[in-house]
């Protein structure tokens, strides 16, 4: 490869400064808040111990349910194909789109004390309290099965069907094979959903900032440690420790994967043709309909709570809620639309340009912008706000300006944030576009600039439009992290809908969540819709 | 090649554009609730034609923001919170003094000396109990054991509301004695709020039997809504809050006391029994179902200690009931 020019260098240069700037440095600062005698406050003081075993606890609750729901869910839809598993495959990633405390807040309308299902069904007798460990298990499971159900889908749809085929004509019986065969082959798989679910799970803020009130666990006692307590240093050790059970789980999960291999396919998959037994699908079927039953009632719930009066008392139906919710929150929701469609745009091409650099050209540190760059994703929200609030509190000589209570801090975080997953679908996307086109265009003259517009570009357009989509989807409907940086001119939707939470306007509340819905699905629609017109004209133009 | 070009100056746009857009109008921070405070800023705009620009905070959130910003301040007063947060506020050289003719209209107990703050509001610390249960009368009854895990309040360390209750109870009983009562006290205790006024929704939903809280938002959120509830004072000590307005160090002084002197005015301070509030200006009307200063068992409540060793005393609530 001949030597970059120094327009090359400088733009290495700049997105480095960048990611080391909006990434690298915030959770330093987080690191080097830490001291010594704040562990030790950590570890005597039963208020910081208490939160950190309960989202341990609950994290393993969350990772293990989630995962058997998932696996349940992917293995019906994938190898029994029971009927309707369509509509299944569908149901299984509606709550990814859904803003974080949805299913909270229906939660309490059907299982609180005065809920839904607890009055009409349990004569007012609650089995578990929706504020509490159990509230919070189910409602974190819901929010995150899918991601175990995408992940476990994957591993079952890899696994070569010869290996239970050849099991099947040994001999074995059909649960044979499933637990000497299939559920083996899965190990990776399901213990990689563990391990996602497990960091979801402790990472989660809007659900337990809402439930949590009986059983505090870590992300939200951080938040009110920083925000409340004005104690940056506990706030900080208390990140640390929020990190720390993901970081482990991480590594014992690489320990027990890498021993083994379960390599099973090179190559295209074969569809199996066994079926499965009548029982079996029955039992699937059941479980299938049980669990969009669950999720249609959570969301259903959200509807029927959005025309509702007054929760709790007064049942009656109006419109109201809307036009009220609409004109308290036009701040927020304008904030969050601006805010989303600023950032998205500007999160895809950033994303592209990191790829880019990562697999076509090499210089020092190249590896260490990769990983900086995939760190803001990894990390729990409440690490990043927190690094945030730390970092850009002051003006320092390389920042001239306190970013704290502007725009920009909150743009910056969503564009660090949500950047990393079109950084991977167009690291993906390079890695199948051969050199060689690129080296052509090279050869007819193309500078930098041409080559990046009329190969790179049209090539990467699909990660490229599924990184704009994320990152506007993640903008409109996250908590975690911008909750440390908002302030009062540039306000966000979700942090509307906690206010109204915590001040009882829970009807409010599911309207406004509908609302929300609404314009994330307009605008996915939308998007779709531009990049379906797009590619047709770049088809036209292919065939000129 | 122009990308790289069209990419770096973005940044340095990115950079630098925060300063360009300094405005002129005036920043707000309270810590009333969102629906209340946009009357008083809507009045005041309207009345004055200053722009507002205003964020909402728990007063202990408030006070952390004002420390963190303490040499660059995003706000330009502070409206709305406890006298006691203020007198902390005062303490750390967070506030500037503003003085006019109209705070002068505020009787001097209401505030402070050194014109520092001005107390705006009243209100009084209550039990709310779901209609249909026998309401507790007064702190030790809700050591009973019929209250037991039904009882709601909000955290110290995170609600202007929790913070004033313990003041209340350590003027009441002393401080040691009032720990050792509050953790009996949480014994009792359903589950604690983050905000002061949520145990109001958590009893009125139905979610808890007695909630501790002020009565103005008892009234307002509460019963004014249609929820089922009884509002009890203690008899043996009714704890209180005054309301204060204050203009912030290094903010802009100039509509910050705009703002000041609207706010005490009879205008102003007629708005607040919409919101159930007691207006300390002595002309301004009371709402008819507010109960008025003069039939309450007052504690004699130390706000200057309560502002002085917030930190102390959160710390020693914090040790002792583990939460």
């Amino acid at each position: 490869m001949e030597r970059e020019g120094w327009k090359i260098k400088l733009l290495i240069f700049a997105v480095s400064a960048l990611v080391l700037l909006f990434i690298a440095y915030p959770l330093l600062k987080v690191f080097s808040s830490c001291t010594a005698s704040g562990f030790i406050h950590f570890f005597k003081a039963p208020y910081f111990m208490r939160p950190f075993f309960n989202s341990c606890c609950l994290g393993a609750g969350v990772a293990t349910v989630g995962t058997i729901v998932g696996f349940v869910l992917a293995y019906a839809v994938e190898r029994a194909k029971v009927p309707f598993f369509r509509v299944f495959d569908l149901i299984g990633t509606i709550p990814v789109i859904a803003p974080p405390f949805i299913v909270a807040i229906s939660s309490i309308m059907l299982f609180g004390r005065n809920g839904f299902v607890v009055r009409r069904f349990l004569e007012g007798h609650e089995f578990f309290s929706v504020y509490g460990f159990w509230g919070l298990l189910i409602t974190e499971t819901l929010a995150y099965f899918p991601t175990a159900f995408l992940v476990l889908k994957g591993t079952l749809s890899a696994i070569h069907p010869t290996f239970e085929e050849a099991s099947r004509s040994m001999g074995a019986g059909r649960a044979r094979t499933f637990w000497k065969i299939t559920a083996p082959l899965c190990l990776p798989g399901i213990l990689s959903s563990f391990l996602l679910l497990f960091i979801e799970s402790l990472a989660d803020f809007g659900n337990p900032i809402i439930l949590s009130g009986g059983y505090q666990v870590l992300s939200v006692q951080a938040y009110l440690q920083i925000t409340a307590v004005y104690d940056m240093g506990g706030g900080a050790v208390m990140a640390i420790m929020l990190l720390l059970p993901s970081l482990i789980a991480y590594v014992v999960q690489k320990y027990i994967v890498g021993q083994r291999s379960f390599v099973t396919v090179a190559g295209k998959v074969p569809r199996s043709t066994r079926k499965s037994g009548k029982t079996t699908i029955l039992c699937l079927e059941l479980f299938c309909l049980l669990l969009v039953a669950v999720i249609l009632l959570c969301y259903g719930m959200i509807l029927i709570g959005a025309f509702v009066r007054l929760w709790g008392v007064d049942y009656s139906f109006v419109f109201d809620n809307f036009i009220k919710g609409l004109q308290m929150g036009s701040q927020y929701i304008w904030g969050s639309m601006i805010l989303a469609g600023v950032s998205a745009p500007i999160t895809g091409i950033l994303g592209i340009i990191i790829a880019y650099l990562v697999t076509r050209k090499k210089f020092l540190g190249r590896k260490v912008l990769e990983f900086t760059s995939m760190l803001a994703f990894a990390v729990p929200g409440t690490v990043i706000g927190i690094g945030y609030i730390m970092a850009f509190n002051e003006p320092h000589w390389f920042m001239p300006w306190a970013l704290q209570g502007t725009f920009w801090i909150i743009l910056f975080l969503f564009v660090f944030r949500n950047m990393p997953v079109g950084l991977q679908a167009a690291t993906a996307g390079l890695a199948q576009i051969d050199v060689t086109i690129e080296e052509a265009a090279r050869t007819l003259g193309a500078g930098n600039f041409i080559l990046f517009k009329k190969i790179i570009f049209p090539l990467l357009a699909p990660a490229f439009f599924s990184g704009l989509i994320y990152s506007f989807v993640r903008a409109m409907t996250q908590i975690s992290a911008v909750i440390f940086v908002v302030s009062g001119k540039w306000n966000l939707f979700t942090v509307f809908l906690l206010g109204l939470v915590e001040n009882g306007e829970l009807s409010i509340a599911a309207a406004m969540s509908v609302v929300l819905v609404v314009i994330v699905l307009l605008m996915m629609g939308f998007l779709k819709f531009v990049i379906h017109r797009w590619q047709v004209k770049q088809m036209v133009k292919a065939a000129w | 090649m122009t990308i790289t070009k069209y990419f770096l100056s973005l940044i340095f746009f990115l950079l630098y554009l925060p300063g360009i857009f300094a405005s002129e109008s005036l920043h707000l921070v309270t810590s009333l609730d969102p629906l209340e405070a946009q009357e008083y800023i809507s009045a005041f705009e309207k009345d004055t034609g200053i722009d507002v620009e205003w964020i909402r905070l728990s007063a202990g959130e408030a006070l952390a923001r004002l420390k963190s910003e303490r040499k660059n301040p995003s706000q330009d007063v502070w409206f709305g919170a406890p006298i006691n947060e203020f007198m902390a506020a005062k303490r750390d050289g967070l506030l500037v003094p503003y003085r006019s003719p109209s705070t002068d209209k505020i009787p001097l107990k209401w505030k402070d000396k050194d014109y520092y703050y001005t107390g705006i509001y009243f209100g009084a610390i209550v039990f709310i109990t779901r209609v249909g249960i026998d309401p507790p009368l007064s702190w030790n009854d809700l050591l009973k054991p019929e209250y037991k895990g039904e009882i709601v309040v909000s955290y110290p360390y995170t609600a202007g509301t929790g913070y004033e209750i313990l003041v209340g109870l350590i003027s009441i009983f002393g401080e040691e004695r009032a720990l050792e009562y509050y953790s009996k006290l949480n014994r009792q205790i359903r589950r604690y709020t983050k905000s002061g006024g949520s145990p109001i929704i958590e009893v009125g939903l139905g979610e808890a039997n007695v909630g501790i809280v002020f009565d103005q938002d008892a009234l307002r959120k509460g019963i004014a809504r249609g929820f089922p509830l009884n509002i009890t004072y203690p008899k043996d000590g009714v704890p209180y809050e005054i309301g204060c307005v204050a203009a912030i160090a290094n903010g802009n002084k100039k509509p910050a006391g705009k703002f000041i002197d609207w706010i005490v005015s009879l205008r102003a301070q007629n708005i607040m029994q919409k919101w159930y509030r007691i207006p300390l200006n002595p002309s301004a009307e009371i709402n008819k179902d507010s109960t008025p200063i003069s039939s309450l068992n007052l504690v004699k409540m130390d706000f200057e200690k309560a502002g002085r060793e917030r930190e102390r005393i959160i710390n020693k609530w914090r040790e002792r009931v583990g939460k």
